[in-house]
């Protein structure tokens, strides 16, 4: 198991090196860089632009080299822990990911918490009571869970709760509050705000959990073990939580590291759509206006969290199930 | 972008499986089971509706709070209701001094200032303004102070509206749209309008307690425009006859800037949008001189340097130098105190403004400024609607109806913003292209005639924009001194495609292919491929289709290829492009078109890079353009330095009809400038003029506004 583990981390070298060229080239793809997007707004707000100063405005900010230099640039400074300088907001780029960090964790957090929670029994009711009125029903919330883009879902919940009340839920925060210094009331106005992202972000996680849970438990119901325990006498409920429950659980565990990544970058859309000040928007942001090391900071920071997060999910899956231990 | 997807979901074939068994079963009780779904959510609205309650009492204590202190604080000053978009002429005046607005008695200041002053920690309202502060006539009514203004600002910016409210430039246009003293006293020229000697207000202080003095002006000057490093190329705006300007220190207010030739219209550019406005009255040189190598050790720069992650010290002198730096002082009504991005970027009023009302209470009435983060254009209307903003601005023509329909229940207004009218699909050629065939039709300015009467621009305005646009060349800002409106500007914008066949015939494109298409002069098939922008106007992309239909009735092949706006503009820039189409301005208002690079072919965004460049380099770079558009140039020149106004508009006159004469862009439709950038206006928000001169609020004095509750 240990040496496995340790495997797994080594490996992990270098996939990331792999994943840090492709994401460079994809953040490199666009012609033009940084200075052009800049130029272009200069241009939009009537400024006069002197082609001969974003020049040199190139030049120092590294922009005229060639690719390669400019992409061992960047991934030495990442090795030395520097993520850069973000062009765009003329702040360091680790300080703009760390000021955020909380918010995106914070609704990741809410809508993974809501997403298990609700799928988790839903999931067990519908595949214990399958054809069930209440199966269908949830069935059906889960197509549309599914089917709906989030931020579509955010734009009507957004719509509709202002029709319902006149307030407009954008953003975490009244606007009383907004400016506020950190009080109880500040935090009741903030779980006020909270509901909606996490509902909104939850509610494609959470259709999608139904579904794996509901179908890996009527895989596990039509085994002949469930069968025989049954016919032994075992209580229906000790029965299903002891034994088909626990294996229909693994594939659930197994994509649990998975959701690591989506804590730091939440649901791109909806947040954008939501006004929330998570990492999101700023991430969509340096990658239109190609401000690279913003960017390819949080793609790196992504990358790393989702290898972590499949290494996580194995040794949780190893830890569930000693088949796959002894499989390793 | 979700990462997951990289993965194989495991077990995901079981599940598609087992839902496309039980999907033939569901379909019956779809229905019923969507009833059931509607009548969940409508259960969950009223809820919510009730959590929405206790916010608001909780918010009573806080507005309690606040009106301890401001004991001027109680009900409104107005109770009539607010004029609407243009409903009122212009009732504001910016008197220069206190004795030309009549005199003044004595200064009054906001009830959180006075606090302060009690307390010590600031010097009386006396000590802290000018000699000669301006005295704003208000719009409406002597406002009240209090109260924090609404605004939004988009995702990606650091400052929306207050990015221009920050600066209050040497001079400014009057809500009139005159250019009258800001910064400046008063200024005067030489005979020959080469030495302009401005005289600053004495005693204004930067927003620290500091004087602002001649020094200040100096330092921009010589330390931030003179350095090589910060300032590789220094806006030609400052240079006369490939010259630059040379600016003296006369005494500790006053000083001379002086040009190698005429140069009339600086004045006016000092407080123009895309004119040197911003640096003069913006360099403190008591905070940024910590920053400058030329009066700190080079060792105490770098320190600051890597406690800050700079790379070299222009960086870090940027960073110190922009204007949503926190810790720089300011000359503006309201100053920053937070670091974008964040949720909500505050503004605070700046307890030294220089700016008073006629009864003597320092302006700004209003508290904070508030720049909300709305991210999302669809949410950024829905809080418009909602009555959750004060001030919002352009929230673009599509939305109008909407916006009137809610005006009531939202309890804003509109007013209008005028701008310079916003031409939508102008079509450009690329005039240097390597193509023989095409270089010598594009070049010929019957075969762009011939395209412009081709094209049924009513029908463009039917289809696509439903009224709030006129059939137009590119034109200049409407009325006077401009007359965008006049008939120069309807110049070959007739539909008469027998006349464009005539044309197109007369210029020997006679040979057709077997689609019945023209041929090139040499016989090889003619294709122009049209480069859209999605970017600005985004129906960019629509407008060149239906164009490609009136062209191929004339006979004339073309394909459209929509462009994101960035691309588009790297590849206009760089002669990629073969025909493109983008939106565009004449100029007018504030905005000189002397500013504009489309009206005298300067570098920029316009119709010919290669010729900008060639006219800008002495003929280094680019490709030597035709006669008119060094004429453009020569014309350009006369106008900068002619000091009457009238032989300037006749001059100007003339470089419209050569635009006319020539049509290097062909122009479909032009926006009502109302419309263009209307404003949304709360109805709590007051002494806002009903209309802004060039889209620009800052003229027309936001320190002015109050909350009138």
């Amino acid at each position: 198991m240990w040496s496995f583990i340790l495997r797994r981390i080594l490996l992990m070298v270098p996939t990331l090196m792999v994943v840090s060229v492709i994401s460079f080239a994809i953040i490199e793809a666009p012609p033009g860089d940084f200075m052009d997007a800049y130029v272009n707004q200069l241009l939009q707000q009537q400024e006069a632009v002197d082609p001969a100063e974003i020049e040199s405005l190139r030049k120092r900010y590294g922009l005229d080299a060639p690719t390669y230099v400019r992409y061992f640039r960047w991934l030495g400074n990442i090795l030395q822990g520097n993520l850069g300088r973000s062009l765009e907001w003329n702040q360091p780029v680790s300080k703009l990911i760390a000021d955020r960090l909380p918010w995106s964790m914070a609704i990741s957090v809410a809508s993974f918490l809501l997403a298990y929670a609700l799928a988790i029994p839903i999931g067990l009711y519908s595949a214990t009571r399958q054809y069930s009125l209440g199966d269908y029903l949830f069935t059906l919330i889960g197509f549309v869970g599914l089917a709906t883009p989030n931020f579509l879902l955010a734009l009507l919940i957004l719509w509709y709760y202002f029709v319902a009340t006149g307030n407009v839920a954008v953003g975490l925060f009244s606007d009383e509050y907004l400016v506020a210094p950190w009080s109880f009331a500040k935090f009741i106005d903030l779980l006020k705000h909270l509901w909606l992202p996490a509902l909104v972000v939850g509610t494609a996680g959470t259709a999608g959990l139904i579904r794996v849970m509901r179908a890996n438990l009527l895989d596990e119901l039509e085994r002949p073990y469930v069968m025989v325990a049954r016919s032994k006498g075992l209580s229906e409920g000790k029965l299903l939580v002891k034994y088909p429950f626990r294996i229909a659980m693994n594939p659930v565990a197994s994509t649990i590291g998975w959701t690591l990544p989506t804590l730091v970058n939440g649901e791109l859309l909806a947040s954008l759509v939501l006004g929330l000040p998570t990492i999101a928007p700023l991430f969509v942001g340096a990658l239109l206006n190609q401000d690279m090391f913003l960017a390819g900071s949080v793609v790196m920071i992504l990358s790393t969290l989702t290898l972590v997060g499949t290494l996580l999910s194995d040794i949780v899956l190893a830890w569930l199930d000693p088949r796959i231990r002894g499989a390793i | 972008m979700d990462p997951r997807k990289l993965f194989v979901h495991r077990g995901g074939l079981a599940i598609r499986a087992r839902m496309a068994k039980s999907a033939s079963r569901i379909v019956p009780i779809l229905i019923i089971l969507s009833l059931l779904l509607a009548a969940c959510g409508s259960a969950d609205a009223p809820a919510a509706s009730e959590d929405a309650e206790p916010a608001a009492q909780e918010s009573a204590p806080a507005a309690d709070e606040s009106s301890s202190e401001a004991a001027a604080m109680t009900g409104p000053v107005l109770t009539d209701p607010p004029a609407g978009a243009g409903e009122r002429e212009v009732q504001s005046e910016v008197y220069n001094t206190p004795a030309d607005a009549g005199g003044i008695e004595s200064y009054q200041e906001a009830p959180m200032l006075a606090e302060m002053v009690a307390s010590g920690a600031l010097p009386p309202v006396e000590e802290r303004l000018p000699i000669n502060p301006i005295v704003i006539k208000p719009e409406e009514a002597v406002g009240k102070y209090g109260g924090a203004l609404r605004k939004t600002v988009s995702g990606q910016r650091a400052m929306g509206e207050m990015g221009w409210w920050v600066d209050e430039p040497l001079t400014l246009h009057n809500p009139k749209g005159v250019i009258v003293p800001n910064v400046a006293e008063s200024w005067a020229w030489n005979d020959d309008h080469t030495e302009l000697t401005i005289n600053l207000r004495k005693g204004i202080k930067w927003s620290d307690g500091e004087p602002f003095t001649a020094n200040d002006v100096l330092f921009w000057w010589d330390d931030i425009i003179l350095n090589e490093d910060l300032t590789p190329s220094p806006s030609t705006l400052l240079s006369r006859g490939g010259e630059m300007a040379q600016v003296a220190m006369i005494d500790d207010f006053t000083v001379q800037f002086s040009f190698a030739e005429p140069y009339a219209l600086f004045p006016t550019y000092l407080g123009s949008w895309g004119g040197p406005r911003r640096g003069p009255t913006t360099s403190p040189k008591h905070y940024l001189s910590q920053f400058h190598p030329d009066y700190v050790d080079q060792s105490e720069i770098e320190s600051m340097m890597s406690d800050g992650g700079f790379d070299n010290w222009m960086d870090l002198f940027g960073q110190k130098n922009n204007s949503v730096n926190t810790e720089k002082p300011s000359l503006a009504a309201w100053i920053p105190t937070t670091v974008p991005p964040n949720p909500v970027e505050v503004y605070v009023r700046n307890p030294y403004f220089w700016k008073v009302d006629t009864a003597g209470n320092q302006l700004p009435y209003i508290d904070e400024v508030h720049e909300i983060r709305v991210a999302d254009a669809e949410a950024a209307l829905l809080k418009t609607i909602a009555g959750e903003l004060d001030f919002v601005r352009a929230l673009g023509t599509a939305n109008i109806p909407v916006l009137s329909e809610n005006r009531e229940s939202g309890n804003f207004r509109f007013a209008y913003a005028n701008w310079m009218p916003n031409s939508y699909g102008n079509i450009m050629f690329n005039y240097t292209t390597d193509d023989e065939d095409k270089h010598q039709l594009y070049n010929d300015k019957n075969f762009r005639r011939a395209l412009s009467v081709a094209i049924d621009r009513e029908e463009i305005i039917k289809l696509i924009y439903k009224g709030g646009v006129f059939a137009s060349q590119i034109a200049p800002l409407r009325g006077p001194p401009y007359h965008g409106e006049d008939e120069l500007f309807q110049s070959w914008t007739q539909f008469d495609p027998n006349m464009a066949n005539q044309m197109l015939d007369d210029l020997g494109l006679t040979e057709r292919d077997d689609q019945g298409f023209r041929l090139g002069p040499s016989g090889n098939e003619l294709l122009l491929i049209i480069s859209a922008t999605t970017a600005w106007p985004s129906e960019t992309p629509e407008l060149m289709e239906l164009v490609k239909g009136y062209w191929a009735e004339v006979g004339i092949n073309a394909t459209v290829t929509p462009e994101a706006g960035q691309l588009w503009g790297t590849r206009h820039n760089t002669g990629e492009h073969d025909v493109s189409a983008r939106g565009g301005h004449f100029g007018g208002g504030p905005v000189h078109p002397t500013l504009n690079s489309n009206t005298f072919a300067m570098r920029g965004w316009q119709w010919a890079p290669d010729w900008a460049a060639w006219l800008d380099t002495n003929g280094e770079q680019g490709a030597e353009p035709p006669e008119d558009v060094k004429r453009l140039r020569v014309l350009r020149d006369q106008i900068l330095g002619e000091p009457d106004e009238d032989t300037r508009n006749a001059l100007m006159r003339e470089v419209f009809e050569i635009h006319m004469d020539n049509i290097w862009s062909i122009g479909l439709v032009v926006d009502d400038p109302k419309f263009g950038q209307l404003t949304n206006v709360h109805n709590r928000l007051r002494n806002v003029v009903t209309w802004s001169i060039s889209g620009e609020w800052t003229p027309t004095i936001p320190a002015q506004w109050f909350i009138n509750e």
